[in-house]
């Protein structure tokens, strides 16, 4: 048997028996994580098709066929650049940073086995999110058309083939700046985010207000349609998995098959090299992340302790300490804020620039469109945040819960101290964002307060939910935030965290829309409406803060570890 | 002091300790000792508070883990077998942090934690992140941190594992110090030669029970062995397979 069939062997093990012990402890788990799965799953795809059913009804039918291919374009552009980025962080922390690595290069298994065994893990917990957010796209896409199997099996086809392709380039990024530029890695993670960002806002930027035209909707259709000029270049494969798509749906299955037969190609193509990078990195990269010592010393007394003790001298001494130590942890680790700034990097970049788009002259109803769609990107974007930085707080404490466990404090105080830094972390950064929105939109001020108020409330909701949703399910025996992420109590609370924001952005756009877009009622109707919507929204924001924190809090009480 | 009094934890159907009392008193070195998967860990946890009993109730200086956590665990400190601490941390920053933590003034603070690095030798490297730490490194510095707040009652789960022959000999000296302070110790190890030089009593724990405790005399009179720690340990755990 050779090295890499022992090594699919111990996973295949590993795996049946997770699964079997999922099964036979934790039914009502798989059941109620399935549920909510489906029911998210159909709620993305009539959210697509409704958007999609949306813009071909708006007087946009014209250019509808572009429209759609260019956001196939970007979105798979964008989702390439998420997936490449998280797969290199993924393979980072798998190749140099796990427990078991040095383990596996103690035992004779070719470094070329290794990479194989951690890719297969890399890769299923990078892409799952990848499927879920394609699919329903696809689907929405297929139906709008009346496609047939053929498009829907071929764009399954599609989807796994195009998988390996960010995944192999994150990898062979993690390993060549891993072994080549170990003690810049900080330096050039800030240097390739910050050109990230630059890029983006270049490109955001570029897009020129269009000239007089027919009328507003063909006028914000060109806009669009210019500004994504970039991600229609032919050699960019988020254009050959969008062109494939569409050639799939229209019947053209030559057509589709030349481009799938592309991605496929250079899909292993990619894998060939990072196998073949593999074999000299794996090893060369371990040795050298062994080896490296920071000089950079910590008294204790820095800028962290400085302002944490100051800012937050009303909480008491020991939670502080507990947002302090948090603060740091994460200020220090470039793979944490990394994701951090690139998540709302983007974001600030683009609202930065509504102006340039000619945003702010617009009539009331397309600039209250648009604010909607960024307060929709702006909580979505704190949604994926609580799943991914704030949901992993507690487990992150893992082995280390000895030392918080044995203070003498009640354990509830480690919750509120985790809701209190989650909480107001997000609050501040997306208040900022709404607020920059609002003042390049010049949005009437009624709007403005309604969305930093609806922006409160899911910031309330949200850590609430990913501090209690993290205490109930816990992870204590893995270090890597990825891996704790997609585990069951990651996905339900990035389920339900999504669920929560959309329930609450649907009570504060209804009534808005039937005011300005409907002129459905008058002022003093739309008082009226505007406090029943802004009531709900307190009541679903403080239940989805209280709930989970309540049997979070029972939870940590009864923690064993 | 500790009391443990018919102390039981259960894990599904698996029995780790069972009916297990023992009272520790004041300025004892109590060492506990057993075979892998005896109930030790278990036990000590239990004492520390991070592993609630499936029955019997545990005290540490007269008062109850289970129902006055915090004032039980504000008179003692715990040393755990890992010494697994915040990466991003340095050890200056994770002792400031515990001496915070247990409300230890900033001047004593800063004066002990400048005791601390010199006797544990910590003063090249305790500004580094703690994820450049060795284990032995890691250990020392929970070691100081352990001493911090002067505790009443230190729980110390293998606290020898992974130390040089130097700093092992300095935490055996340091743990009968304390002891003579009146600082109770209780303390789990496999190293037969350091329970026998440092306890007062010592126990041999099998399969969640107590096969045998006492001082060393009695130890010899229990297992009718007139020898060292270890021939007895080995002719009282005889037959256990574990």
């Amino acid at each position: 048997m050779s090295d890499y069939a022992v090594l699919v062997r111990l996973q295949g093990a590993g795996l049946r028996n997770r699964v079997s012990q999922l099964l036979m402890t934790s039914r009502f788990k798989v059941a109620v994580i399935a549920i909510f799965s489906i029911a998210f799953w159909i709620s993305l795809y009539r959210l697509f098709y409704e958007g999609m059913h949306f813009v071909r009804s708006v007087g946009a039918q014209s250019y509808f066929e572009e429209l759609m291919a260019g956001m196939f374009y970007v979105f798979f552009f964008a989702l390439s650049m998420m997936l490449t980025f998280s797969n290199a962080i993924i393979s980072y922390t798998s190749f140099y940073k796990s427990k078991e690595m040095g383990f596996l290069l103690a035992a004779p298994v070719r470094p070329e086995s290794i990479f194989l065994y951690k890719f297969s893990e890399a890769i299923a917990f990078s892409s799952w999110a990848f499927l879920f957010l394609a699919t329903p796209l696809m689907a929405a896409y297929g139906k709008l058309y009346g496609a047939g199997p053929v498009f829907y099996l071929g764009g399954m086809a599609f989807f796994v083939a195009y998988m390996f392709m960010p995944a192999a380039v994150g990898a062979i990024v993690a390993m060549l700046v891993t072994t080549y530029v170990p003690r810049t890695r900080k330096g050039l993670i800030v240097a390739v985010i910050l050109a990230a960002l630059i890029f983006t806002g270049s490109v955001v930027s570029r897009v020129i207000s269009a000239g007089p035209a027919a009328n507003v909707d063909v006028r914000i259709a060109m806009e669009i349609f210019e500004s994504i000029g970039f991600s229609r270049n032919p050699l960019l494969p988020s254009y050959w998995m969008g062109k494939g798509l569409i050639l799939l749906r229209t019947g053209d299955v030559r057509g589709a098959g030349f481009f799938l037969a592309l991605i496929a190609a250079n899909s292993l193509f990619l894998m060939a090299v990072a196998h073949a990078v593999a074999s000299r990195l794996i090893p060369k990269g371990w040795f050298v992340s062994q080896g490296l010592k920071s000089g950079r010393r910590y008294s204790g007394k820095g800028l962290i302790d400085w302002f944490g003790t100051r800012l937050l001298a009303g909480l008491r001494p020991q939670v502080r300490l507990i947002v302090i130590k948090d603060v740091k942890s994460f200020v220090r680790d470039p793979v944490q804020w990394s994701q951090f700034l690139i998540f709302f990097g983007l974001l600030a970049i683009y609202f930065l620039n509504l102006r340039s788009f000619g945003y702010d002259d617009r009539s009331l109803f397309w600039k209250n469109v648009i604010a909607q769609m960024n307060l929709l990107a702006t909580s979505l974007t704190l949604a994926t945040f609580s799943s991914r930085f704030i949901f992993p707080q507690l487990s992150l404490e893992g082995r280390r819960f000895w030392v918080i466990g044995m203070v003498p404090m009640e354990r509830d105080q480690i919750l509120f101290g985790k809701l209190t830094l989650c909480f107001t972390s997000s609050l501040f950064i997306s208040e900022f964002l709404i607020v920059m929105s609002s003042l390049m939109l010049k949005t009437p001020l009624t709007i403005a307060v309604m969305h930093s108020v609806t922006l409160f409330g899911i910031c309330l909701g949200l850590a609430g939910l990913s501090v209690g949703l993290g205490a109930i399910y816990p992870s204590f025996n893995e270090d890597n935030p990825s891996k704790i992420v997609a585990g069951f109590g990651g996905t339900l609370n990035l389920v339900l965290s999504l669920a929560f924001v959309m329930t609450v952005l649907t009570l504060q756009a209804v009534p808005c829309f039937l005011y300005f877009g409907r002129q459905a009622f008058g002022p003093g109707e739309f008082r009226l409406w505007i406090v029943l919507a802004m009531s709900a929204i307190a009541a679903v924001s403080l239940a989805t803060c209280l709930i989970p924190m309540q049997m979070g809090l029972k939870a940590i009480r009864k923690l064993e570890v | 002091m500790i009391c443990i009094e018919k102390v039981r934890k259960e894990y599904g159907s698996k029995v780790a300790v069972e009916e297990l009392s023992l009272t520790i008193n004041a300025g004892e070195l109590f060492a506990f000792l057993g075979p892998n998967g005896a109930g030790k860990t278990t036990t000590i946890k239990m004492v520390c508070g991070l592993l609630r009993p499936s029955a019997g109730r545990i005290t540490v200086c007269g008062h109850d883990v289970a129902t006055e956590p915090i004032a039980a665990k504000a008179v003692m400190a715990y040393v755990p077998d890992q010494p697994f601490l915040y990466d991003k941390l340095s050890g200056m920053e994770f002792l400031n942090f515990i001496g915070d933590m247990y409300g230890v003034p900033p001047d004593e603070r800063m004066k002990e934690i400048d005791r601390m690095v010199e006797i544990f030798d910590m003063g090249g490297w305790c500004k580094e992140l703690t994820e450049t730490y060795s284990h032995g490194m890691k250990q020392r510095v929970v070691l100081a941190a352990t001493l911090l707040h002067h505790p009443k009652v230190i729980v110390l789960d293998e606290p020898l594992v992974g130390l040089d022959p130097h700093t092992a000999r300095l935490v055996r000296d340091i743990l009968k110090n304390e002891a003579k302070k009146g600082t109770t110790i209780f303390m789990s190890t496999h190293v037969i030669p350091i329970a026998e030089d440092t306890a007062d009593r010592i126990a041999i724990l099998m399969n969640g029970r107590i096969a045998a405790m006492g001082p060393m005399d009695e130890l010899r009179r229990q297992s009718k062995v007139d020898g060292r720690l270890e021939e007895i340990f080995f002719k009282i755990t005889e037959g256990d397979g574990t």
